[in-house]
């Protein structure tokens, strides 16, 4: 049965390639996008992990680039029990790097940094391991740490000039947290992130809190919110991770259900391809009922070619959507392809297949022989 | 010599009725037809095109039901089966050999005529020896694996006997068998069936316009307008001493 459905199949190359293709299409496709997904997921959950303590923003400050607050908080915040100290950072995005404009979105940010307070505390939630150079100094001005996509993206290493908007840099140092996302990030100590952003001088985007025992963050949180909760928010780092990823979990069920819809387009297009080559294959199949063949051999036969299409159209989509993954992890962004997402798209393909064949079975199963002996 | 198998039929019809409505007007293409087919008959039915020896034939070979009257196989009333039944029956007893050979067109010869065993589970062994030895009888030892559009017009019909004989049937219809072949080729098609009817005791029908088969037959039935008109039986013997003297 399988030489006479590939035979079947191999009547129309075109027409089966098509339907083929539908399916290359969707598995790909669908590969690509989770892959993509996948890959940002596990940059974030890894350059969190390390991280701990908490962060406080303002209360609108659910994009961090958005969040300002007074120094004023410092004195207060280090006050609360549980907290060993307070760090002022700014993240804005940049306008310019080296008179380029660049895109909001993907552009690097600035991070400026608290040097003098930061080099009080043993971890500042940033988890970022030093590549070539320095870490900032006391009383640095007038430098930058680079992350290494800042470094790749821009051609630059230690002791050349980075220019952000119109403030000069030198650079001193390039780190990476193994997260494409936060590599792509300008460190420059606050007061030269505010001459060169504009931000207002006292004011902060966030504060890095340092805890006396990491392991009381949610205790420490919850105790910031229950005091200050009215004016400013104060989150685990741990948070962040676990915020990110039910983020992530949406856009993945969205993901999914857009290649649902690739799927049933697809199944469509093997439905078509099926249908057409019972039908004109009627006298055939007669001929085969009347040589003995029962509705339900005639049925399985159909079922079996469309299967197969599933099968040919899942094997080459995994591999395009792997190559596809490949691809961008090596030129665009990173990519993760699991082992369930390989094996779900390609039984995901064969389902889509057996679906598409029973239709067209059940029609082939129900042409009636007679048919096949009348003379045309 | 077919009087004397009386009591060994095969197939028997009694009053079959083909009835189809077409708007208001009813077309009769059975009205009426009894008739008895015997183990190792050689029948020619004979009929010009509209006379309903072809839905005959599709009741007979239980492709199509009557409209009244009962068909019997082997004494068995077979209007008590069910679709999936019927195509048993096919499978064991009936083999098809059609006018314009009804080859998958992808597929060789040896693999036509193995696609009736295609359902088949188990061990295939036999029945491929079987394949292989059916096509070297009827000629086309050396065209196996040849597909039909590599083959002649006799070749093919050589392909659909072969298929018909795979499953060794009872009985083997056929609708016109040489009606899309040249008289020479047709001759030597029809032969081949009048060997194996001969040597192997097969049961054949054939539904042809040509009246030149008949010379074949053991037994002779004229249909015309849905009944039939007249049954001459011949005696295969009669026939073979007919083609003898002719050559």
């Amino acid at each position: 049965m399988l030489k006479q459905s590939f035979m079947n199949l191999s009547r129309h190359k075109l027409r089966t390639a098509l339907s083929v293709l539908g399916i290359i299409l969707g598995v790909s496709s669908l590969i690509l996008l989770v892959s993509v997904v996948d890959g940002i997921r596990l940059d974030i959950e890894n350059a969190f992990s390390k991280a701990q303590g908490a962060r406080v923003s303002s209360l609108h400050g659910g994009d961090p680039v958005l969040s300002q607050l007074d120094e004023s908080w410092i004195p207060k915040l280090e006050k609360i029990a549980g907290v060993k100290i307070a760090v002022g950072n700014i993240i804005q995005s940049t306008r310019f790097v080296d008179g380029k404009q660049q895109d909001l979105f993907s552009g690097p940010r600035v991070l400026g940094i608290d040097v003098d307070r930061s080099l009080k505390a043993t971890s500042t939630g940033f988890s970022g391991e030093l590549l070539e150079g320095r870490d900032f100094k006391s009383a640095d001005r007038g430098v930058a740490l680079i992350g290494k996509a800042v470094q790749d993206n821009f051609d630059k290493f230690v002791g050349t000039k980075i220019k952000v908007n119109d403030k000069s840099f030198t650079i001193v140092g390039v780190y990476t947290t193994g997260s494409d996302l936060i590599d792509n990030s300008i460190l420059v100590p606050i007061d030269d992130a505010r001459e060169a952003t504009g931000f207002p001088k006292g004011k902060v985007s966030y504060f890095n809190v340092q805890l006396v025992n990491p392991k009381d963050d949610q205790v420490v949180v919850d105790r910031i919110n229950l005091i200050y909760g009215d004016k400013i928010m104060a989150q685990s780092l741990s948070d962040f991770s676990s915020q990110f990823g039910q983020l992530f979990d949406s856009i993945t069920a969205l993901v999914v259900i857009l290649a649902s819809i690739a799927s049933v387009v697809a199944a469509v297009g093997v439905i078509n391809t099926m249908l057409m080559s019972v039908l004109e294959r009627f006298k055939e199949i007669g001929a085969l009922k009347a040589v003995g063949w029962t509705s339900e051999n005639i049925m399985a036969l159909v079922v079996f070619e469309s299967v197969l299409v599933g099968i040919i159209g899942g094997l080459a989509g995994v591999l395009l959507g792997v190559a596809l993954a490949g691809f961008t992890n090596s030129f665009l962004l990173a990519t993760h392809v699991s082992t369930p997402l390989i094996l779900g798209s390609f039984i995901g393909a064969v389902f889509v297949g057996l679906l598409a064949g029973v239709y067209p079975a059940f029609v082939a199963s129900r042409m009636d022989p007679v048919e096949a002996l009348r003379f045309e | 010599m077919a009087a004397a198998h009386e009591d060994d039929i095969v197939i028997e019809l009694k009053d079959v009725k083909k009835i189809y409505k077409m708007g208001e007007t009813e077309v009769r293409a059975l009205n009426g037809v009894s008739l008895k087919i015997s183990r190792g008959d050689f029948v020619v039915i004979v009929g010009p095109s509209g006379s309903g020896k072809s839905t005959l034939m599709h009741i007979m070979g239980t492709l199509d039901h009557p409209s009244e009257g009962e068909v019997f196989y082997d004494g068995g009333a077979i209007k008590v089966l069910d679709d999936w039944h019927l195509a048993m029956l096919r499978r064991k007893k009936i083999g098809f050999i059609f006018q314009n050979f009804n080859l998958i067109p992808t597929l060789n010869a040896y693999e036509n005529v193995m696609i009736p065993t295609e359902p088949l589970s188990g061990n295939k062994e036999s029945l491929e020896e079987r394949g292989i030895e059916l096509l070297k009888k009827v000629g086309l030892g050396n065209r196996m694996l040849h597909r039909p559009d590599e083959l002649s017009g006799g070749q093919r019909q050589r392909v659909s006997i072969a298929r018909a004989l795979i499953n060794d049937p009872e009985i083997i219809f056929a609708d016109e068998p040489t009606g899309n072949l040249d008289s020479a080729t047709g001759k030597q098609v029809i032969e081949l069936m009048y060997e194996l009817n001969q040597r192997e005791k097969k049961t054949f029908v054939l539904v042809t316009h040509d009246p030149s088969l008949l010379d074949y037959a053991s037994r002779k039935v004229f249909i015309l307008d849905g009944i039939i008109t007249k049954i001459e039986e011949n005696g295969s013997r009669k026939a073979v001493a007919k083609r003898n003297k002719e050559k």
